[in-house]
Formats: C-alpha cells, sequence, structure tokens
C-alpha cells in the first residue's frame, strides 16, 4: 500500500513537471516566434535601427528564459537557437539583409522544431 | 567535469531511490518483467551521465515512469493470475515421479545438458534421485529428492530436537540495533547484563548476536 501512495505521489510530481515544462515552453516559443516576427518586419520595411533594437530584445529576452529552459530542453538544441538570435543585432547593426532575414528564419525554424519536439505530437513519440 | 560529478551524484540518488521503491524483490531474484525494468533503468541513467547536453529531469522522469509501471503493474498483478501468468510466466515441471518430460523440455527449449548443470549447481549428479524438478519462471530450478536420497532430518530419526530461536545482531560495531531488540522483545538491560558478566562495554564489541532464549555469541574488536 505503501508503494502504491508513493507512485501516486510520483505520479503526480511527473504530472505537474510534464505540464509546467511543456506550458512554459510553449509560452516561450510563443513570444520568440513573435519577436523574430518583430525582428524581420522591422528590417523588411527599412528600419535597420528598429531591426537592431528588436534583436538586442530578443537576444535580451533569450538570456532570461534559457537558464530555466535548460531544466526541460536538450541544451544543445538552446546553443543552437542562442547562437542565431545572437548573430541577428550584429548584423542589423551592419545592414546585411540577406544574412540576417536568413538568421530570422533558421531561428524561427528551430524554435518551431523546439515546440514542437517537446509538446504532444505523434511525430516526437514515434 | 564538476557538472560531470554533480549529474553523476543526482542519478546515484534517484536510481537508489527507484531500486528502494520497487522493493527488495529486485535485488534478489527477479521476475522477468523485473529484469526489464532493471536493464532500462541502468540504460536511461547512462544516457545523461554520458550526454551533458541531455537535461537530467529526462532521465529522472523516466526512470521513475518505470517504476510506477512496475508498482502499479506488480500491485495488481498481485490479485490477478492472468496478469501475473501473462507478465512473469508459470513454472514448468521438467522431472514428474521421476520420470523426465521431454516435451516440457522442449517448451522451455532446454536441452538434458542445461538440465543436469541445473541439478549439478543443486548438487544433484544423479538424475535418477530426482523425484521432480519444477524450471520457476526466474530460471532456477527447484528439485525434490527421491525418498531415499533425501537427507534425514530429526523427525525421519524420531527426534525432538530442541527450538532454535533466531538470532538476531544486537550489536554492530559498537552500536546497539534497536530494531533488533524490538524483534526479540528484549530490553537494553538484558543485553547490558550478559556484557557486564563479560566485563565489556557495547563499545567495545564488534558483534554481539543473541536470541530469545537468551543463546548469545559476541565478537570483541580488535584492539589496535
Amino acid at each position: 500500500m505503501r508503494r502504491l501512495i508513493a507512485a501516486g505521489i510520483l505520479t503526480l510530481c511527473i504530472a505537474v513537471a510534464c505540464v509546467s515544462g511543456v506550458t512554459y515552453t510553449a509560452d516561450v516559443c510563443e513570444k520568440l516566434e513573435a519577436g523574430i516576427g518583430a525582428c524581420t518586419a522591422a528590417f523588411e520595411s527599412g528600419d535597420t535601427d528598429g531591426a537592431a533594437e528588436a534583436a538586442a530584445a530578443l537576444e535580451e529576452y533569450w538570456v532570461e528564459v534559457e537558464e530555466r529552459l535548460s531544466v526541460f530542453v536538450n541544451h544543445g538544441e538552446l546553443d543552437n537557437i542562442g547562437t542565431s538570435i545572437a548573430k541577428l543585432a550584429p548584423l542589423a547593426a551592419a545592414g546585411d539583409k540577406a544574412q540576417y532575414l536568413a538568421e530570422c528564419k533558421l531561428a524561427k525554424t528551430m524554435v518551431i522544431h523546439l515546440r514542437g519536439d517537446e509538446g504532444f505530437s505523434w511525430h516526437s513519440i514515434f | 567535469m564538476i557538472v560531470t560529478i554533480l549529474r553523476t551524484t543526482i542519478l546515484y540518488i534517484f536510481v537508489t531511490l527507484a531500486i528502494r521503491l520497487m522493493g527488495k524483490r529486485q535485488i534478489g531474484e527477479m521476475q522477468p518483467n523485473e529484469l526489464v525494468v532493471t536493464l532500462l533503468i541502468s540504460e536511461i541513467a547512462a544516457i545523461p551521465l554520458q550526454d551533458s547536453t541531455q537535461p537530467v529531469i529526462n532521465g529522472v522522469v523516466a526512470i521513475f515512469v518505470l517504476v510506477i509501471l512496475e508498482i502499479v503493474i506488480s500491485s495488481v498483478a498481485l490479485k490477478s493470475f492472468l496478469l501475473r501468468k501473462f507478465m512473469s510466466g508459470s513454472s514448468m515441471v521438467i522431472i514428474k515421479n521421476g520420470v523426465l518430460d521431454q516435451k516440457a523440455m522442449r517448451r522451455v527449449r532446454m536441452t538434458v545438458l542445461d538440465l543436469i548443470e541445473l541439478l549439478r549447481a543443486k548438487d544433484v549428479y544423479d538424475i535418477d534421485q530426482v523425484a521432480f524438478a519444477v524450471l520457476e519462471v526466474n530460471g532456477e530450478l527447484s528439485v525434490l529428492l527421491k525418498g531415499q536420497y533425501r537427507t534425514a532430518t530429526a523427525a525421519d530419526l524420531g527426534v525432538t530436537p530442541d527450538d532454535d530461536g533466531l538470532p538476531l545482531p544486537v550489536i554492530s560495531d559498537g552500536k546497539l540495533v534497536k530494531d533488533s531488540f524490538d524483534s526479540l522483545e528484549i530490553s537494553k538491560q538484558a543485553v547490558f547484563s550478559i556484557l557486564e558478566s563479560k566485563h565489556l562495554a557495547p563499545s567495545q564489541v564488534f558483534l554481539m548476536t543473541l536470541d530469545r532464549y537468551g543463546n548469545h555469541h559476541i565478537l570483541p574488536k580488535e584492539t589496535k
């Protein structure tokens, strides 16, 4: 009976950990996608200063959330996203549109991939 | 390096906790499903140790899911004969009334040389001495010898020996073992009286065993 109770408590703890992990990851991914979208929109409208500011804000947000995300997510994936985001501000400052937009696209793809991997989907199970 | 040390320590604690939660059977003779769980736990625990990019929580969650499954299934199997049979299989009688069941041996994919090896492990060197041999689900062979080959017991000789109590350690490495006092239903004073008669203090004793009839054995600590 004691073991069943322990199993019940463990189940609850795992459920809480999973739900909080998935919810937090989804929330962060949504904000990252929005941030990347803002970066892309700024540069496409010709506002390189705005694009640089948006990239800097995105990087700041990433630094805030990365540590907590690393509890749930593969660190290699996080490093890749972080590297991509870190390139945006210098590229915006240099005015390199093609490379800037390519990095935005890459970062967005990795964020979408991350959300798909961490969330529930048949693809991630099999 | 420090990360590896910390991860190893964390996983060691969690794996130990997992094995303790699953119970003593995991450490002793294992049923097939228990063997699977133990193997899986060791493999899963190794992944975050070897790959520092993997979050530790992934390994811990996977280990505890296995523990939960094992506890729930084994609890249900206590009540359900069908589930128990499905998970663990059933024993097979290989030798019945001294006759080898070759069909049963084929069913368990056992050769006669395997059988003789298992019999030797039970100190049986002549298959003719065996009345019954049962292959258990954990691979062990249980053997019942024919009457004339069994070791004589006190009952066979018509003798009634005195019952022995179960000796339990009451002092281990100078410290009192509280659980043993509860099991033996004796007081610490009784132990101290015995030690006083031997001019020993508890701290000078490496091992002291005692049974409910007062039979004791004392091993003093070596003096350096």
